[in-house]
């Protein structure tokens, strides 16, 4: 019986933007069983909410992760509006959709340049990045920051739109839509890529359900997981025209399909976000402070569905805040697809899933 | 405001199996301190709305695990035991990091009785303890 | 299927001028309102504590019997919630971000001594 051998991947890795590890139980180049273990990047983040004032909180939720930032603002200030009954201005929910959207633009183009490096697609990592910056440098001009836009606050937004940042907003997006036209067929229609990733971590549909995946991972298997449907959500996105994108085959390769096609489809609910932008106020002032109670959020992030649970006591520290990311719902299935797989396909398939660590252990 | 239900902690693991029955899917495992006691709330996911199920335990016992019904809950009860010191029987084997998933240099940071003895803790095999332990090969 | 889909844009980026820009050279341009540093006009403050309270990175610490404003602008996550409460608006965001610097050292500004309290009149 030939004896296993055991390959520590990560923390510090090529492929790897953060520190997750895994012992790789090898035999001969068959990845037999993968051990994950997290904890280098806890900051104790969600123990910082007894400490901090829930307005200033959200500032901490921002710094979660640096690539759904904005969703994390939005997420938690969601779930202190629900504990408070704030009805958010109409204005300020549309602004606050277009920014998310932003993000997921900005998220799955970082994604896709380091899944190209991930395969050994040097200038495409780089043609990649480089269209991320137009989405920063649109950030930076309608929110002020780059990474993180600190415009998201209990009750609404800190930062309206006019006239003339719709126009450039328009401007730039338009851009990228056709600069996106050069990547997408070096994704779709290379047979190097396809060889690359064609038929590697094939994820039934049942599998997706039984391993409670979400997000990009769920819906490349054909699972329709995103909470954007949701009657909650329903009201902004659906009024945008949002239908989900589905994929069937499940392997990295519908992975790949799916974020390049959610690319088209954030622009298009952008661009009809600025459209129909409302009128009115951006924030409404919270009066006094969370009451006792407790309640959850969820959010669709770029990387899936996040859920954020707020307990207030009446004072103007909240009790707990705990947030339930997709990164930690897509583990079991990155686990399952590792088992079974050549040691070369590894950091493809730990890609795969856009592990976010940061969010993972907070 | 979204209704928790209340069980006990030996129900827990029958309600999580009718739940699955049901086609829920297990969102996640959060732990708080609540007067000393760990409050576990369990969340379950069917067609975005969510079921809450809660439970508490003292300090010192230990809490049955749920991975037969949910494999992948191994994840949130490392991840308690290795922030708050709670320990989870019957984790299904291999799953059972006993204190390694968090690679921390601070034991249960978030337990108020930080540094608790394990071996003391009622309900609990000594040698699984065992810190200096192989790594569950 | 196809091979070398990728060339086009290879070929037209060996051949354009950089994307990036040339920094120490050619300074960024910054658009307006972004968040950077933290500025306080000190003639006009008050030193009522009010950014201190707010800052959720306990960056500013303000001292009322001495009469000092001071900063660290390593610890600032330019959130700007202190230039949000500033009740004299005498804190401003510049728009350029801290200097790189060789130690996270503390900006402390000293306000004008407070003349003196008037007489009360006999």
């Amino acid at each position: 019986m030939p004896k296993n051998t055991v390959i520590p991947f990560g923390p510090q890795h090529p492929v790897l933007p953060e520190p997750i590890h895994l012992d790789l139980e090898l035999q001969d180049e068959k990845v037999v069983r993968a051990i994950p273990s997290i904890g280098y990047v806890h900051r104790g983040l969600e123990k910082l909410v007894e400490k901090r004032d829930f307005q200033q909180y959200v500032f901490v939720a921002e710094r979660v992760c640096g690539i759904c930032s904005f969703g994390h603002g939005w997420g938690y200030s969601k779930a202190v509006e629900k504990l408070m009954n704030i009805e958010v201005p109409k204005r300020a929910l549309y602004l606050r959709t277009i920014w998310h959207e932003l993000s997921r633009i900005h998220s799955h183009l970082l994604w896709l340049g380091l899944a190209a490096d991930a395969m050994g697609f040097e200038s495409l990592f780089m043609q990649s990045w480089h269209l991320r910056e137009i989405v920063l440098d649109l950030f930076e001009q309608t929110t002020g920051g780059r990474v993180i836009f600190s415009v998201c606050k209990v009750g609404g937004v800190r930062r309206d739109l006019d006239a003339e940042q719709v126009k450039l907003f328009k401007k730039n997006l338009k851009m990228l839509r056709q600069e996106l036209d050069s990547i997408v067929p070096a994704f779709l229609n290379d047979s190097t890529v396809a060889s690359r990733l064609k038929d590697v971590g094939v994820l039934s549909e049942a599998e997706a359900h039984a391993f409670g995946c979400v997000g990009p991972v769920a819906r490349a298997s054909g699972l329709l997981e995103d909470y954007r449907l949701s009657q909650e959500d329903a009201g902004v996105y659906l009024e945008l025209g949002f239908k989900p994108v589905l994929e069937k085959s499940g392997d990295c390769y519908a992975r790949v399909a799916v974020r390049l096609k959610e690319l088209f489809q954030s622009l298009d609910i952008i661009e009809r976000a600025l459209d129909n932008l409302p009128e009115g106020e951006i924030f409404v002032r919270p009066m006094g402070f969370p009451s006792a109670g407790e309640c959850f959020a969820r959010m669709e992030q770029p990387r899936g569905e996040a859920i954020y649970y707020v307990k207030g006591n009446g004072t103007k520290n909240l009790e707990r805040f705990k947030l339930r990311t997709p990164t930690n719902a897509n583990i079991p299935a990155l686990l399952h697809m590792l088992q079974g797989c050549d040691l070369a396909d590894v950091p493809n398939l730990v890609l795969t899933i856009d592990p976010c660590i940061s969010c993972t252990e907070r | 405001m979204d209704t928790i239900i209340e069980v006990k902690p030996q129900e827990m693991l029958g309600k999580v199996a009718e739940l699955r029955e049901q086609g829920y899917r297990l969102v996640q495992i959060m732990c708080s301190m609540a007067n000393e006691q760990f409050e576990l709330t369990y969340n379950f996911d069917k067609k975005c709305t969510l079921t809450n199920l809660r439970c508490f335990v003292s300090q010192g016992e230990a809490m049955r695990s749920i991975t037969e019904q949910f494999w992948y809950a191994f994840i949130w009860e490392n991840e308690i035991h290795d922030l708050f010191g709670l320990k989870f029987q019957n984790i299904l084997e291999g799953l059972d990091f006993q204190g390694r998933f968090f690679r921390m240099t601070e034991q249960f940071p978030w337990n108020p009785n930080n540094g608790v003895d394990l071996g003391k803790v009622k309900g609990i095999d000594a040698s699984v303890t065992n810190a200096g332990g192989e790594k569950n090969a | 299927m196809s091979y070398l889909t990728f060339a086009k844009e290879m070929l037209k980026n060996l051949f354009s001028s950089p994307a990036t820009t040339q920094y120490p050279l050619q300074p960024k341009e910054f658009a307006k309102g972004v968040r950077g540093k933290v500025l306080n006009d000190i003639d006009n403050c008050i030193f009522c504590g009010m950014c201190q309270r707010n800052c959720p990175a306990d960056a500013i610490v303000v001292d009322r019997t001495k009469r000092t404003w001071t900063i660290n602008p390593f610890s600032c996550v330019q959130c700007q919630l202190c230039v949000d409460n500033c009740p004299k608006k005498c804190l401003h965001m510049e728009e350029h971000y801290t200097e790189p610097a060789l130690e996270k050292a503390d900006v402390v500004m000293e306000g004008k001594p407070l003349p003196p309290p008037a007489e009360p009149k006999a």
